[in-house]
């Protein structure tokens, strides 16, 4: 344990320290202020609205997936089958999936010719290479991820919760306004931070999708790390690391308190 | 929404499940569309018809083995590390620090956290200046795979001990006379098998399918290489996209599979995040 | 006040039929408990009253009025479950609450009924512990006094005692008799323990096979039963294979022994039933008399207040005889007696 947050914290700490020292090693706070130039800020924008919304996209869609095949009791196959693939599914990534997608709605993908051929032309309005390719995209990782994280809470929904609120009055509506969702808002709310922490996070399928087109944090952080940018400022790189650290951590931090107020019932 | 169970838990006349089924019908098409589409695009060669070449190229392809023997390499030495120094760790905690509990798990869910980006950014930053023989030999990324793996590993093999009853066990074999390390070699560990099996195949599925710290520290492992050899041609790229997945999740069935036989150890309920 | 009935009530799972030609009415204000091994129906027919099974065919009639095409929301019954039906995100008193909430009481109104239902069924100043802050006990009170709160008209009991300890399930099924009778509402209460119905209903229907196989007072039902499940069922019984020789009379080998027989007619094969603690017996000098059964001692128990007694008759068959342990003491296994009946302690069913 002690072994792994070593190897954790000490480059952690390294990315921290040397966001904020010049080459020569001094302490300056020039790095930070040249990540507010204007490229930066709007990569962490960019950034945080696709994350926001692909975690909404997975959180919704997978939820409602999840709970559809899990209250379905008749294919009992389906069940099974729905977390194997998600479990898969929840590892796609990286420059695969990228073609995966090229090859479906990219420019040429099959998807994008049957549409054409029945007359529908996706191009040039929608491109796959763009901040909306990228929230389809990363959804594909980010529903099944949410049906695995969620699947063990919509199993906890006991009947005898409905059937209760059933027999004491409540409309459908009622039982999931007053119960169903109260129970799994912590739930919900945990996946949700995961699913954004993960797409904040995705670096190889964002390059190889859209090799730099969309402004991503992790981009710009890997083309430091690549050399691309001007080799002078490297500590802009780890700075904009910092960034990405000092992000994931807030929403961690945002994540723990909203937890504890949502299931102040819970043990 | 519908209802949690299909009983007709509040209703008097069942009515069918129309919602459930449109999202179900969508789920599948989204999940499963984009593998068939480029299933077709892989065997899709235009005026020439449909062929499998793309698949036979690269199976027949020789440099491809390199990577592959490498990667191997890779995940089993992680798999050995990572063992070597959880075992003891998970095996202490269950044993005489239960109440370190929520520490350790918080610091095992940590990489999962930490944008694996950032690690590489701190690790090139750490080892500048290390000798080359050190940092310059793929097996570098050893112990960083390590710590990728550490959520799922710790996951699995804290489940296989939990089903084990740990303590009576290590009483037991106290009991009987023997040393610690007998009991970790020869009482635990042949308990844990399933864990131990399924953690390997988790961190094989890990290597296999791990692209931004190989890339970004300039290793050729497999995925990286797969996905340099032929992308020059549109049905090559495909045929690689579906066959490099296939890979991954070779393993993940297995382990899958290997969960369930027994019904403990290891599982998928957080699923290894790699290649992203 | 309310009357409820099932009637003829069919309900098949597949080729299982859980409830065959179900008829049951319980009267206004009347506590009748439905007994019977796993399986036998029980369940089924409390959530068909409940509105959560849809019966075949058949009927539920709340006053006379068919209740079959209203939903479970809208069925007006108060139900407490096996157990961990508390929702977990509500309070006690929010639990309590929930019912009137719905029906749009006012605030001031609710709060003031939620706190005369937890004084009723004795948390007062737990009113803000949550689910998990309570003993199994505690929860199922707050579950009785939730299905109390909003005044249904009928209140269903689904084993509500089967999750607790021994000790609680006593205290707790004296406590749900005394809240019944103290509201007055008429309830439906199912269980497989025999000594909780015995012990709090007014009345309690055996059910086999999704059929009512008796119904009748607690005392009726074990002193009385009228078929051999019924009397298998509840409580130890002792059986004789006779034959009838007339309304009053039947006849094991050539012992006559008294009984009231004119169910069956003379000739058949029927089944005498008797309780262990009817039965008198003596040591034997001589040779029997031809109204009582001899046999010999095989086994002696002593259990406080009373010995069991095994005895083998002539033919065979054993007898368990629950005497004073007084009386018991010369009974040693070996010895010769004779085992006596009175006519009224007897009951003859069909073999």
């Amino acid at each position: 344990m002690l072994y792994a947050l070593g190897l954790l914290l000490v480059p952690a700490a390294a990315v921290l320290l040397r966001a904020f020292r010049t080459d020569t090693g001094s302490f300056t706070l020039q790095n930070v202020r040249d990540m507010g130039a204007h490229q930066y800020v709007v990569a962490f924008r960019t950034s945080i609205t696709l994350s926001i919304l692909s975690a909404v996209v997975g959180v919704v869609f997978g939820g409602f997936l999840a709970y559809s095949v899990l209250s379905l009791q008749r294919p009992k196959w389906l069940r099974g089958a729905l977390i194997t693939f998600s479990g898969l599914g929840a590892q796609f990534g990286g420059v695969p999936l990228a073609f995966i997608f090229i090859s479906t709605l990219g420019v040429t993908g099959v998807v994008t010719k049957f549409l054409n051929s029945a007359g529908l032309h996706l191009y040039p309005g929608f491109k796959i290479y763009s901040f909306t390719g990228l929230v389809i995209v990363y959804a594909y990782f980010q529903v099944p991820l949410m049906v695995i994280v969620i699947t063990p809470a919509i199993e906890g929904l006991r009947v005898q919760w409905r059937e209760a609120a059933a027999n004491l009055g409540a409309a459908d509506w009622q039982f999931w306004r007053y119960v169903g969702l109260p129970v799994l808002a912590p739930s919900i709310l945990g996946a949700f931070v995961l699913l954004f922490a993960n797409a904040f996070s995705a670096y190889a399928t964002a390059t190889a999708l859209t090799s730099g087109q969309v402004n991503l944090v992790p981009v710009k952080v890997g083309s430091f790390l690549r050399g691309n940018v001007a080799a002078d400022n490297a500590q802009l790189g780890q700075a904009l690391a910092t960034g990405m650290l000092v992000v994931v951590v807030v929403a961690m931090a945002l994540y723990l308190w909203l937890q504890k107020r949502a299931a102040r019932w819970a043990k | 929404m519908g209802q949690v169970s299909g009983d007709g838990a509040t209703r008097a006349r069942p009515r069918p499940p129309i919602g459930k089924v449109l999202w179900i019908v969508a789920g599948v098409l989204f999940l499963l569309g984009p593998l068939v589409a480029t299933f077709f695009s892989s065997i899709n060669y235009n005026q020439l018809g449909y062929r499998f070449t793309a698949y036979s190229n690269i199976v027949s392809s020789r440099a491809l083995r390199g990577p592959l023997w490498l990667s191997f390499q890779i995940a089993v030495l992680t798999a050995a590390l990572s063992f070597a120094l959880m075992l003891p760790t998970v095996f202490w905690l269950h044993l005489k620090v239960p109440k370190a509990r929520p520490i350790i798990e918080t610091i095992s869910i940590l990489p999962y956290v930490i944008p694996p980006i950032v690690l590489v950014v701190g690790i090139s930053q750490l080892t500048r200046g290390w000798p080359e023989w050190l940092i310059g030999k793929p097996f570098f990324l050893v112990p960083i795979y390590v710590v990728t793996c550490l959520p799922f590993l710790f996951r699995a093999l804290d489940a296989g001990m939990r089903s084990i009853d740990v303590m009576t066990l290590t009483e037991a074999a106290r009991g009987l006379g023997a040393t610690w390390r007998q009991v970790i070699t020869k009482v635990i560990m042949p308990n844990l098998r399933t864990s131990i099996l399924g953690g390997t195949f988790l961190a094989l599925a890990v290597v296999l399918g791990e692209f931004t710290i190989a890339s970004l520290l300039l290793f050729k492992t497999f995925p990286i290489y797969l996905t340099e050899v032929g992308q020059n041609e549109a049905q090559g790229a495909a045929a690689l996209s579906l066959l490099s997945f296939g890979f991954s999740w070779g393993f993940l069935l297995l382990l899958n599979s290997v969960g369930k036989r027994v019904g403990s150890g290891a599982s998928l309920d957080i699923a290894p995040r790699v290649g992203r | 006040m309310a009357t409820l009935s099932l009637v003829d009530v069919v309900k098949t799972y597949g080729v299982v039929r859980a409830l065959d030609h179900l008829n049951l009415t319980i009267e206004s204000g009347e506590l009748v408990s439905l007994l019977g091994p796993s399986g036998c129906g029980k369940t089924t027919a409390l959530r068909s009253v409940a509105g959560f099974e849809r019966p075949d065919s058949g009927q539920v009639l709340l006053n006379g009025k068919d209740l079959t095409p209203t939903p479970a929301n809208k069925r007006d019954m108060g139900m407490v479950f096996q157990a961990y039906s508390l929702f977990p995100n509500m309070t006690a008193a929010q639990n309590i609450a929930f019912g009137l909430k719905l029906r749009k009481r006012p605030g001031s109104e609710t709060r003031k009924r939620a706190d005369e239902l937890l004084t009723l069924v004795g948390l007062q100043g737990r009113a803000d512990r949550y689910p998990h802050q309570l003993s199994g006990g505690q929860q199922q009170r707050v579950a009785l006094a939730r299905a109390l709160a909003f005044e249904p008209s009928v209140l269903l009991l689904d084993e509500p005692l089967s999750a607790l300890d021994a000790q609680v399930r006593v205290q707790l099924r004296d406590e749900i008799r005394r809240l019944q009778k103290e509201v007055g509402i008429t309830t439906l209460f199912v269980t497989h323990d025999q000594e909780e119905a015995l012990s709090i209903s007014d009345r309690v229907g055996v059910m086999n096979n999704g059929q009512l196989e008796q119904l009748a007072s607690p005392a009726q039902l074990y002193r009385h039963p009228t078929t051999e499940f019924v009397a298998g069922f509840v409580g130890t019984i002792n059986r004789l294979p006779v034959s009838v020789r007339d309304a009053t009379t039947v006849a094991y080998g050539d012992v006559v022994l008294g009984c009231n027989a004119s169910a069956l007619p003379a000739g058949a094969a029927g089944l005498l039933l008797m309780r262990p603690e009817v039965l008198s017996v003596r040591a034997l000098e001589g040779s029997a008399p031809h109204t009582s059964l001899g046999g010999t001692v095989r086994a002696h128990s002593f259990l406080g207040p009373v010995a069991r007694v095994e005895v083998i008759t002539t033919s065979g068959d054993l007898l368990i005889c629950d005497l004073p342990s007084r009386d018991a003491d010369a009974l040693v296994p070996g010895t010769s007696v004779s085992v006596h009946v009175a006519a009224t302690d007897a009951t003859v069913v069909a073999r």
